[in-house]
C-alpha cells in the first residue's frame, strides 16, 4: 500500500499481537492464551468471543475458529478452552473499569468502547423498569469486536466527492453489512477535516453524530480513531436530536452520520440540508433498487439530494469499491476495473 | 539522696510516657476513623456525582483525603491503572489490610472496609449509593464506639501510668 507512510497509528511491532487495549480487558490467564496467539494471525481478528461454558471462539476472515488452552486457532471446538463464568464476570468488570455505575448508559445499549475504539457487546439477563431496559445482569456473553481503523482507503476516491477548493458533495454510501462502509465513511471524514494538498482542497469544519461510537470510536470522550482535526463529535447521541444540536451551535460545514434510515432521520437531514450544510452518510443495502424501497430513504432519494453515490461490496474482497455514482443522472462516474458490464451493482 | 530524686523522676517519667502512648493509641483510632470516613466521602461524590471510573477516582479521593489514610485510595488506584488483572475488591482487600498492618486500626475496622470493597463498582448508582450509604453508618457506629472506648481509658492509662510510677517510687525508694 502507498499509505504506509501515512502515521499509522499502530507500529509494527505492535502487529506481531493482538492489540494491547484488547488484551487488557481480559482476564490474566485468557491474556495468557492469547499472548501465543500465533502472530501471523493476530492482524486478521475480527471479533473474539466469550459465551459462558462454551469455547473460547474468535472470527477471522469469514470463518469461526476455536482456540485452544495454549492459543492455537482450531477448526473445530473440540479441544477447545472452555469459558467459565468467572472468566466474562472478570472481563467485565475490566472492560467497564470496575465501574458499572459509569457506564449505565452504555450497559442499556447492550455494548461498550473500550480504549482505542474497540467495542464490546454484551448479552445477559436484561432487567427492566416498566418496559424500558434499565440495567443488564448476569452477563453470559461478550463480543470483543476489533476495530481497525484503515487510514488512506478513501484517498483514491476523494477527487470524486470534492468540488472545487472549499466544498464537498453530499455523499451516501449504499453497502451491504461488513463491507467497510463504516471505515470508508471514517476515512472520508478525516479526509474532509484535514484537507487534502494533492486535490489543493483546505479542510472543512466537520461535525460527526456518532450514535453508536463505532465512526470515532470515542473513550472517555477523545476519539480513538483519526477522523480529522476539524472534527466535532457527538458521542453516543441519537441521530436526528444531534444534527440539530450541531446545526445550532457548532456551525459545522458538512455533517457525517451513520445509517440514516428512520423517519426522524430524513427530517433532521432535511434540516440540514436547508441550513446549507453537506451531508456525508451510509445505508444499508445492496443496489440502488433495494433501498428505493425503503419509504423514507426513497424520499430522500427522489429528492436527487445525494450528488455522490459510492456503492461498495464485498467482492472481490471487504471494501471494494464497486463504481460511483452521480447522484442527478444516476450514472457511474468511476467503477471498479475488474468488474464486466453487465455486472454492475445498482445500475 | 541526689541520686535517689533523678532516678525516681526517671521512672515516673518513664511510666507516664507509657500510659500516654496507650492513652493515645485510642485517640488514634477515632482520628484514622474520622479521615477515613472524609475520605469515603470524597469517594462517594467522585463516584455518583463525577461518575469517574473508579481507578481515577480513588486517585483523586486518595489525593485530598488525609495523608495518614490516603494510601489506602492511593494503592488501590495504582494497582487498578496497572491492570495486573486483580479485581476491585482484591485490591482494596490488600491495600486496607497493607495500611492497617501498622495502624491504630481494629479488625472490625477493616472488615467494614472490605465488606465495602465487595460492593464497589459491581452495580448501578442506586446501589452504590446503598453502599455508600451502608459503609457511612458503620463507620459513624465505630467512631461512637471508638469515642467511648477513648474516654473510658484515656484518662485511666494516663493516671495508671502516673500511680505505677508513683508505687515503684515509693516501696523501691
Amino acid at each position: 500500500m502507498n499509505h504506509a507512510k501515512d502515521k499509522n497509528f499502530v507500529s509494527r511491532r505492535e502487529h506481531k499481537q493482538l492489540r494491547k487495549e484488547v488484551l487488557d480487558i481480559l482476564p490474566i490467564h485468557l491474556r495468557g492464551i492469547f499472548e501465543q496467539f500465533p502472530p501471523e494471525y493476530a492482524d486478521a481478528v475480527e471479533e473474539i468471543r466469550l459465551r459462558g461454558e462454551r469455547p473460547l471462539c474468535v472470527s477471522m476472515r469469514n470463518r469461526d475458529y476455536y482456540i485452544d488452552g495454549r492459543g492455537m486457532p482450531l477448526s473445530h471446538p473440540a479441544g477447545a478452552y472452555q469459558v467459565k463464568k468467572e472468566d466474562i464476570e472478570k472481563a467485565f468488570h475490566l472492560l467497564t473499569d470496575y465501574s458499572v455505575y459509569a457506564l449505565e448508559e452504555e450497559i442499556r445499549n447492550g455494548f461498550i468502547t473500550i480504549k482505542g475504539g474497540h467495542r464490546v457487546g454484551l448479552s445477559g439477563r436484561v432487567v427492566l423498569n416498566g418496559s424500558s431496559i434499565r440495567t443488564m445482569k448476569e452477563i453470559s456473553g461478550l463480543n470483543i469486536r476489533i476495530s481497525k481503523q484503515k487510514l488512506g482507503v478513501s484517498d483514491p476516491i476523494m477527487k470524486y466527492l470534492v468540488q472545487g477548493t472549499r466544498q464537498v458533495y453530499h455523499t451516501l454510501i449504499v453497502s451491504p453489512p461488513q463491507c467497510g462502509k463504516t471505515t470508508l465513511l471514517r476515512d472520508i471524514i478525516r479526509n474532509v477535516s484535514n484537507g487534502m494538498e494533492s486535490l489543493n482542497f483546505q479542510g472543512l469544519k466537520v461535525g460527526v453524530v456518532d450514535e453508536r461510537s463505532e465512526i470515532c470510536g470515542s473513550y472517555q470522550g477523545i476519539p480513538q480513531n483519526d477522523v480529522g482535526i476539524r472534527t466535532d463529535v457527538l458521542d453516543a447521541c441519537p441521530k436526528a436530536d444531534g444534527i440539530m444540536m450541531l446545526i445550532r451551535s457548532m456551525s459545522p460545514q458538512v455533517i457525517a452520520t451513520d445509517e440514516v434510515g428512520k423517519h426522524e432521520d430524513v427530517n433532521a437531514v432535511e434540516e440540514a440540508l436547508h441550513a446549507g450544510i453537506k451531508l456525508l452518510t451510509t445505508v444499508h443495502g445492496s443496489s440502488l433498487e433495494e433501498i428505493r424501497k425503503r419509504p423514507y430513504l426513497r424520499g430522500i432519494l427522489e429528492m436527487g439530494v445525494f450528488e455522490r453515490i459510492i456503492l461498495l461490496s464485498n467482492l472481490p474482497r471487504v471494501g471494494t469499491i464497486q463504481a460511483i455514482l452521480d447522484g442527478s443522472r444516476q450514472e457511474p462516474i468511476y467503477k471498479y476495473a475488474a468488474v464486466r458490464e453487465g455486472e454492475f451493482i445498482g445500475d | 539522696m541526689v541520686i535517689k530524686v533523678v532516678f525516681s523522676l526517671v521512672i515516673l517519667i518513664a511510666t507516664s510516657s507509657i500510659g500516654y502512648i496507650y492513652a493515645s493509641r485510642y485517640n488514634h483510632r477515632v482520628q484514622q476513623l474520622r479521615h477515613i470516613l472524609h475520605g469515603i466521602q470524597l469517594l462517594e461524590t467522585e463516584v455518583l456525582y463525577s461518575s469517574n471510573p473508579l481507578p481515577e477516582a480513588m486517585k483523586r479521593a486518595g489525593e485530598r483525603s488525609h495523608p495518614s489514610v490516603s494510601g489506602i485510595f492511593l494503592d488501590t488506584a495504582q494497582c487498578l491503572y496497572s491492570r495486573k488483572g486483580l479485581s476491585l475488591s482484591e485490591a482494596w482487600n490488600n491495600a486496607v489490610e497493607k495500611h492497617a498492618a501498622h495502624g491504630p486500626l481494629q479488625d472490625i475496622d477493616q472488615e467494614v472496609l472490605m465488606d465495602f470493597g465487595k460492593q464497589l463498582g459491581t452495580s448501578d448508582k442506586d446501589n452504590q449509593k446503598k453502599n455508600f450509604h451502608m459503609v457511612t453508618l458503620e463507620l459513624q457506629k465505630q467512631q461512637l464506639f471508638a469515642e467511648e472506648e477513648r474516654s473510658k481509658n484515656e484518662k485511666m492509662c494516663r493516671s495508671l501510668g502516673i500511680l505505677a510510677g508513683l508505687a515503684i517510687v515509693i516501696v523501691f525508694i
